[in-house]
This record gives C-alpha cells, sequence and structure tokens, in this order.
C-alpha cells in the first residue's frame, strides 16, 4: 500500500468517525467536542460543554474546583486544538480552571502522562499566569513536566513501556502523546514523542487481530475480558488499522476524539503489519517491570510477552516477573486464546480469583488493614470468586506456538483454592480422555484440566440491579478447578494443518500429559500433536524441545521484520520493502528517570 | 481561610464527598478548635497524610504531592517533583526547603533549583522494596543526620544524612509510627505492639496487650497515648495498655501543647474526635469523615 492510499483511506475513516461521533451527540464533552467544532456551534454550546465538564456543574469559584488528569488533558488539546475557534468565554474558562483549581497528578502512568502533558500545555500558553495549585512559576512547572515526559519515554524506549498493551488506558497514552506532538513547543520534546508513538502504534499492530488486541495485558476493562474486542482504543484501531466494520459506539469513544481530528498519522507500513496473517507467526515483547512498592523483598522482573499470531486464533501469554505471593494486579490479563467472533464467543481464559487485600496496598498507599474493605466497597467485583481477570500470584505458564501449558499451586492460606476457566457458549464442547475439544471450524480446540473440575455457567450483567436479564459483561460456562494445584493444558491447530478434528482429537488424547512430576516435584511435561514437548515446573525451569527458555533474551520487540535489541532505544520496522527506523538517543551512562507510578 | 495556620489545631481530612482520581480522603487542610468552626486553608484539597509546623510554615504531605503555607503569602506552593510523591511522613530539617521526606519510594531531601523549585534526592535506591516504603520519620534529635525510618520492612537507621544505613533489630514487621519522649524513642509496629529504644538500634517491648497495627504515638503529660487500628490506647513501657474511646481505625492523635488532658483523634474512617478529661469521654466532631492528619496549635509540646 502506498503512504497516499494509506492517508487517503485513513481520511474516510476520520470523516466516519466524526460524523458518527457528531450525529450520536457524543460530541457534548470535552473529550468528544473536537468532532462537534468543525459544525461551528454556537458560543453558548462550547461554554456549557466546558462547563458542565469542569465545572460538575456547579457554581463554584474555579479556585474551589478539583482537577485531574481526566480534566487536565482534554480540557488543554480542546484550547490548544481549537485556539482561534473557541469562544473568548469558554477559553477563559479553561484558564480559570487551569490556573485556579486546585489540579492533582493521580497515580498511574496514563494519570501522571495526561497530567503532566496539559500542564505542560497550559504552562507554555501563559508564560506569565499565576498557577494557584502550584505555586511555582510557569517555567517551572514546564520543566518539571517535560523532565517526566522526557524520562518517561527513554524508560519505555530502553525498557519497554510500563503499563503495556492496555484495551483501556493505550488510548490515554496515544492522545496524550498526539495532543503533545501537535501543540508542544519544544521541537526536541516533539521528535521523542513521536518516536514513542512509533512504539506505542507497533505495540497495536504486533498483536492486532481482526480488530482485536491480542496477548496478554497490563490492565484489561474489569469483567470485560471475555469480550472479543474491547477498550477505547478501539477508535484508533480502527482507525490506523481498518479492515473490519465500523461501530457506531466502539469506534466513537471519546477519548479518542482528538487523537482523530489532528494530524499525526502513523506509517502506512503498520497498517499492512497489523493484517499480515498470511504465516503464522510468533511476537515476543519485553515490557518494563511491574512498579510494586510493598510486600515485596525485590523488585520485580521485566515483563515478557509471548504471542502466537496465528491465521484464525491468537494465542498469548505473559511472564510477569511479580516479585512477591502478595502481588497481584487488579486488572491484569495474563494469558488467553482468542478468534474472531462476538463477545464472550472467542475467548478461552482461566483464573484463580485471588483477593489477598495486600493486592491492593502493594501498589496503593492505604492501611494494609483497611484497604480490603475501602476499595473493594466501591469496586466489588475485584474481590468476588468468579472473578476471570486479575493477576495471581500463584501462576505460572509456558507456551510454545498454540500450545499452553498454565499451573497454579495455591497456598493453604489462601481463600480461594481452585481456578476459574471461561468457555464460550457459542462452541459445542466434546469430552473424551480427560480432555475437552471444539471443533471452530478454522481452527480445533483441545483443552485438558489439571484437577478435578465441574461445569457451571456465568452471566453477569452491567446494570444489574436486580436480576441479570442480558449477560452484558460475561456470559458463558465456567469451569472450576477444585484443586489448590490446579493447571490448564491448551493446545490450538489450524483445521487446514491437520487431517481432521476426529484426527487431531486422536491425536492429542494418545498423548497424555505427564503429570507424574505434579505436583509433587511441581512438574508437568506436555507433547504437542505438532510435535514439541513442553517441560514446565512451577517456579522452575521452563524448556520446549529439551532446551531451556531463555527470557532474559528477550529483545524489545521481535517479530517479523522488525529489529529492536533491548536498551538501546533503536528499532527498526520493515515490511514489504518500507522500513521505519526510529531512534532515541539514549546515552547508555545517563541514569533513567525513576518510576514513581503504578505501572 | 481567616483562621490562624499556627494558632488552631489543624485536621487533614475530608468533610464532603470527593471525585477525584482514586481519593478515598481529599479535601486538604482544615483550621479550627474543636469547639468552634473549622475553615479549609487555602484552595488546596489534597488527602493529607502528615502535618508539620516548621519556620513559620506548615507542610502538608499529601497522595499526589507536598505543599508548604507561609499565612503571609496566604497560598500553598508544592513541594514535590516529577520524583516525590505519596508523602506517607516528613520531618523538620535545616536548610531549604528543610524537610525530610518519606514515600513508598523511599526517603529523600530537597534543594531548590535556579527555578526555585524543590529538587528531591533519594537515599533509599539500593534497599529492597519493603525497606523503601517509609511509613514514619524522625530526626534524631541529638544528631540531625541520623534519621529514624520506619519502613514497611521494619525499623531502619540512615546515618551520615542519608550516606549509610543500617537495620535496627525491631526488623520483619512494619513500623508505622515514631515518636521521641521521655529521653527514648517510641515505635509503633503492625502486630507486635509499641517498642522503646535508648539508642533507636536495640529494642524492647513496651507494655503489653496491644491488638493491631499502631499508626501514631503521642504523649500528653507524663502519659504516652497511641492511635491504633483497633481505637486508642494509652499505657507506658512496663503495663499492659489500656483502651480509650470508641473502637475503630484511628490514624492520627494530636495533645494540646497547653492543656494535657485535651487531645484530638482522626480516624479513616471515622472522622474527627476530641477528649477534654484525657480520653474518659469523647465527642465526635460532625463533618469530618476521614482524618488521616492531626496536628495541635503550635506550642511547646509541638
Amino acid at each position: 500500500m502506498t503512504s497516499s492510499t494509506y492517508q487517503a483511506e485513513v481520511a474516510a475513516r476520520t470523516e466516519q468517525i466524526l460524523h458518527a461521533a457528531h450525529e450520536s451527540g457524543s460530541d457534548r464533552s470535552l473529550w468528544g467536542a473536537h468532532a462537534l467544532m468543525p459544525h461551528k456551534p454556537a458560543a453558548a454550546e462550547i461554554v456549557e460543554i466546558v462547563r458542565n465538564h469542569l465545572w460538575r456543574k456547579t457554581d463554584s469559584p474555579a479556585s474551589g474546583l478539583l482537577g485531574g488528569p481526566f480534566e487536565i488533558l482534554p480540557c488543554m488539546l480542546l484550547l490548544c486544538r481549537w485556539e482561534h475557534e473557541l469562544p473568548t468565554e469558554a477559553t477563559a474558562l479553561i484558564r480559570d480552571f487551569m490556573t485556579q483549581a486546585h489540579l492533582e497528578r493521580g497515580n498511574t502512568e496514563n494519570h501522571w502522562l495526561m497530567a503532566y502533558g496539559g500542564m505542560l500545555l497550559a504552562a507554555e500558553r501563559w508564560p506569565d499566569a499565576d498557577f494557584a495549585w502550584s505555586g511555582l512559576r510557569a517555567a517551572a512547572i514546564a520543566a518539571e513536566a517535560t523532565r517526566w515526559i522526557s524520562g518517561i519515554i527513554e524508560r519505555s524506549a530502553v525498557q519497554g513501556h510500563h503499563e503495556y498493551d492496555s484495551t483501556g488506558y493505550h488510548i490515554e497514552h496515544m492522545t496524550a502523546y498526539i495532543g503533545l506532538y501537535e501543540h508542544a513547543h519544544s521541537a526536541e520534546l516533539r521528535a521523542q514523542i513521536e518516536n514513542m508513538l512509533t512504539l506505542l502504534v507497533a505495540d497495536m499492530a504486533l498483536e492486532y487481530f481482526n480488530g482485536a488486541w491480542a496477548g496478554g495485558h497490563s490492565r484489561e476493562g474489569y469483567r470485560q475480558n471475555t469480550w472479543t474486542r474491547l477498550g477505547p482504543i478501539q477508535p484508533l484501531q480502527y482507525l490506523y488499522f481498518g479492515g473490519i466494520d465500523f461501530d457506531h459506539i466502539a469506534h466513537t469513544h471519546g477519548f479518542a476524539i482528538p487523537s482523530v481530528v489532528a494530524s499525526y498519522r502513523p506509517p502506512a507500513l503498520f497498517a499492512e503489519m497489523a493484517w499480515d496473517r498470511a504465516k503464522a507467526h510468533v511476537v515476543k515483547k519485553t515490557k518494563a517491570p511491574r512498579t510494586i512498592y510493598r510486600h515485596a523483598r525485590e523488585i520485580a522482573r521485566p515483563v515478557r510477552k509471548y504471542t502466537y499470531m496465528s491465521r484464525s486464533f491468537a494465542l498469548g501469554s505473559t511472564q510477569l516477573g511479580l516479585p512477591g505471593t502478595q502481588c497481584g494486579p487488579i486488572d491484569l490479563t495474563a494469558w488467553d486464546l482468542t478468534w474472531d467472533g462476538p463477545n464472550h464467543q472467542a475467548i478461552v481464559a482461566c483464573n484463580h480469583p485471588y483477593n489477598s487485600p495486600d493486592r491492593f496496598s502493594a501498589f496503593l498507599h492505604g492501611f494494609p488493614q483497611h484497604i480490603g474493605r475501602s476499595i473493594a466497597t466501591g469496586k466489588p467485583y475485584l474481590q468476588w470468586p468468579d472473578r476471570l481477570f486479575g493477576a495471581s500470584p500463584y501462576e505460572r505458564m509456558l507456551q510454545h506456538e498454540g500450545g499452553i501449558v498454565v499451573l497454579y499451586d495455591i497456598p493453604q492460606r489462601d481463600a480461594h483454592p481452585f481456578v476459574n476457566i471461561f468457555l464460550p457458549h457459542g462452541q459445542t464442547w466434546s469430552e473424551r480422555g480427560g480432555w475437552i475439544f471444539a471443533d471452530a471450524g478454522d481452527f480445533h480446540i483441545g483443552l485438558y484440566a489439571i484437577g478435578p473440575y465441574e461445569w457451571t455457567d456465568i452471566l453477569e450483567a452491567n446494570n444489574a440491579n436486580i436480576l441479570v436479564r442480558e449477560g452484558d459483561l460475561i456470559d458463558g460456562w465456567l469451569l472450576r478447578i477444585h484443586s489448590r494445584t490446579a493447571g490448564l493444558v491448551v493446545e490450538v491447530v489450524e483445521a487446514d494443518e491437520v487431517e481432521s478434528f476426529a484426527h487431531f482429537c486422536r491425536q492429542r488424547v494418545a498423548l497424555v500429559p505427564d503429570l507424574s512430576g505434579w505436583p509433587d516435584d511441581k512438574r508437568v511435561q506436555v507433547q504437542t500433536t505438532a510435535g514439541h514437548a513442553l517441560d514446565i515446573t512451577h517456579d522452575g525451569a521452563h524448556r520446549v524441545d529439551g532446551e531451556e527458555v531463555d527470557y532474559d533474551a528477550y529483545p524489545l520487540y521481535a517479530a517479523p521484520g522488525v529489529e529492536a535489541p533491548l536498551g538501546t532505544g533503536r528499532v527498526k520496522f520493515a515490511k514489504n520493502g518500507d522500513e521505519v527506523a526510529v531512534d532515541f538517543g539514549i546515552d547508555p551512562n545517563k541514569p533513567l528517570l525513576p518510576m514513581r507510578v503504578i505501572g | 481561610m481567616t483562621a490562624d495556620a499556627c494558632s488552631n489545631w489543624l485536621v487533614g481530612g475530608n468533610v464532603t464527598a470527593t471525585s477525584s482520581i482514586h481519593v478515598i480522603q481529599g479535601n486538604g487542610l482544615y483550621a479550627g478548635s474543636p469547639d468552634g468552626e473549622w475553615a479549609r486553608i487555602g484552595q488546596n484539597q489534597a488527602t493529607a497524610l502528615a502535618l508539620l509546623r516548621h519556620r513559620g510554615q506548615v507542610l502538608m504531605s499529601a497522595n499526589h504531592g507536598l505543599y508548604s503555607w507561609a499565612s503571609s503569602a496566604g497560598r500553598w506552593t508544592q513541594l514535590q517533583d516529577e520524583t516525590l510523591t505519596e508523602i506517607l511522613a516528613i520531618a523538620p530539617l535545616s536548610g531549604d526547603p528543610g524537610v525530610l521526606a518519606g514515600c513508598p519510594y523511599g526517603v529523600a531531601t530537597a534543594h531548590r533549583d535556579e527555578l526555585g523549585a524543590a529538587r528531591w534526592t533519594f537515599y533509599s535506591d539500593h534497599l529492597s522494596p519493603d525497606e523503601r516504603y517509609t511509613n514514619a520519620l524522625l530526626i534524631d534529635p541529638n544528631d540531625e543526620s541520623r534519621w529514624l525510618v520506619g519502613s514497611e520492612a521494619g525499623l531502619i537507621v540512615y546515618s551520615q544524612a542519608g550516606a549509610k544505613t543500617a537495620r535496627s533489630d525491631l526488623f520483619d514487621t512494619p513500623v508505622r509510627a515514631l515518636h521521641y519522649a521521655q529521653n527514648g524513642f517510641w515505635a509503633g509496629s503492625d502486630d507486635r505492639g509499641i517498642f522503646y529504644s535508648e539508642d533507636g538500634v536495640r529494642w524492647t517491648g513496651a507494655g503489653t496487650g496491644i491488638e493491631g497495627a499502631v499508626y501514631a504515638i503521642a504523649i500528653a503529660g507524663e502519659q504516652l497515648i497511641a492511635a491504633t487500628q483497633h481505637g486508642l490506647i494509652s499505657g507506658d513501657d512496663q503495663r499492659a495498655w489500656q483502651r480509650l474511646g470508641p473502637r475503630m481505625l484511628f490514624a492520627a492523635i494530636a495533645v494540646d501543647p497547653q492543656d494535657p488532658a485535651r487531645w484530638l483523634a482522626g480516624a479513616s474512617p471515622g472522622g474527627l474526635w476530641h477528649t477534654a478529661d484525657a480520653g474518659r469521654s469523647w465527642r465526635q466532631i460532625d463533618r469530618f469523615k476521614h482524618v488521616r492528619a492531626v496536628l495541635a496549635p503550635a506550642g511547646d509540646a509541638q
């Protein structure tokens, strides 16, 4: 695809998204108003949008307001993008808010990026203003913001993104960086931001699977990891990669609208990478160690992702590198099998619903003695026993291509001595020789539960005040393995690579998983029908075909056409004769900015 | 704001629901008196975690920053930079800005850069995560370069202004409270009660019968009092500690320097509680819901 062809396609999708956002009325928010501005709205309409979002329908003076990243960034993006079209009153409101309200940074990587991004834009726009929330001069505010933004970019270039591959939060990184790329004053900073955007788009493209984001995710929507396509990142996936039907709701999420109207567009090469499924291949990624600041005697190790992008399915897993038994990031998804299909009908996943309150205080400073209640009263589903998302410190996994072994070693003190497996209703499941099979048409699935299990179902709705009528959040089979030493073996094969489904089933049943070392020696060995030997010891060695897997050897990215040695800040993407190379100019002797937020 | 930050009680707590990011408390710092009105100081709505009066200013450490309030200027000024956040403990030092800060990422001091901003230097990067995580700070009254640090791993002594660190023998339990009184150091732990030390290195258990974590220690006349997970207690280093007042998670307690029978205690959740008779009777001060920090009016006891 030529660049001009690609740009024309993106321009068409831009109009489609903006038109739909305007028609649906979702352009009446601070994020979405970028879709309203081309229609030359009345001044009063814009003023109302600004007031509703920043003042929250109060009559408070600006000095009585409280603002965080979700106010700071969108108001500055609206101001910067439409500086000459905004009514004077709207501009004055935004300036009042940004200078007089009490502004806070939040406590996650996306929070700080949005907050520092908006603060930098404000400090540059109003260099002589009195920023009452800070007390510092604009130059000092801008310097602090620039140091953090530059520093977090360098960290990402050297050791991988912290808040990696999040279907929910990737858009907040993208929109903040794109806004800064468009509006920040420093050419040097904007150049680094463009490099960073290249990495973030590459992250999206390398695991793009028919509109979904395959593989492990640092954060995925609460109770939504049985969805096929999810998260506010979808508008940018659609905008940049196309290839699927336009969804009037999913593709008009407000967080993306400032990026949709921006001039920034990624190189066409990434759209080609996103859609290249001619041949199955493996994508490997290194991501930054998780920020665990308590209940740990050592720092986390780097995150290593392994995603098998086959033609009709994707199987992805993660070596989380968590440092202690109390660490379980609450919205992390470590592995899943996904394919193209409706929500709940195209995912297989399993999870141990670890619920020690320490998993909150490992990331949040509230008293450990009370934090379990203080967090869970607001989000009770974080502690539900049926939970399918969130990390368990007792989970380990080994994957090779379409085969994966997931093991759990749950101690006696844990309140949930079981593991949940999610299976879609839409497949016809069969059991034979201890294996559960499904013929999914283009591919076949075989699962082997380690431990006694029983079938039940799971149905959760978003608005279930009294009765769950429709399982819009979760809807499927729940297989519960009642064992502290539970496990799951999964093998998935393309249908045209085996003789028949029946033949695959016979082959699979004949290759009985070797559980002679489980649980006493914590070792499980599995032969795949493709001829590979997976050998995993829980908290021990991982071997494939007799060779120990060296996760430390993972580069920043490994995929066809990608060169990205870890720690260098130099990455090259090549496809069909096109090439995109970025060099962050990393000084190896310069210490990295310390990471001070959840990520 | 008309209430004076020096002559009034200061309370970091919330009086209204807040909808900011991940904020359980918020609403900033209030000045007032137990029997009078309370008014917020300035516009800051941060979640106050620790308070300090130092050289005519009030320092407030908070979830997202560290702020100083100068009554003469009538405004808050941020002291955090991009490396300092979630500041759980502060202690006075000489110099400008003259404060030792403790946060989940360790212990740090600051200098001013050419733009007047505080820039922080950390002394804990070589430690493990639990050793870095700082709940409480105490400057040795005999040596400003020697800092007692209550960490999630136990009590660590920083010497030579942070150049050296050493474990005390109070270890393998989180230490959340530190206080200097009666010519000695006092420490409150998560699961082993209160300890006493003459040098900050060797510690012995102080009294018995303490249930749950200890979050703050203070002295009222000759009486030691503490805020704990299950209520307020009083006692000494010999006998069983006695529980006082309502049973709830008290996070902070302060004593009126002019009247040692008059205390204010903050609970989270539970709000603000006042006693005028050394803990025999208590009255809840309405409007506060969560309180993590209380500071008595300026006086000798401070």
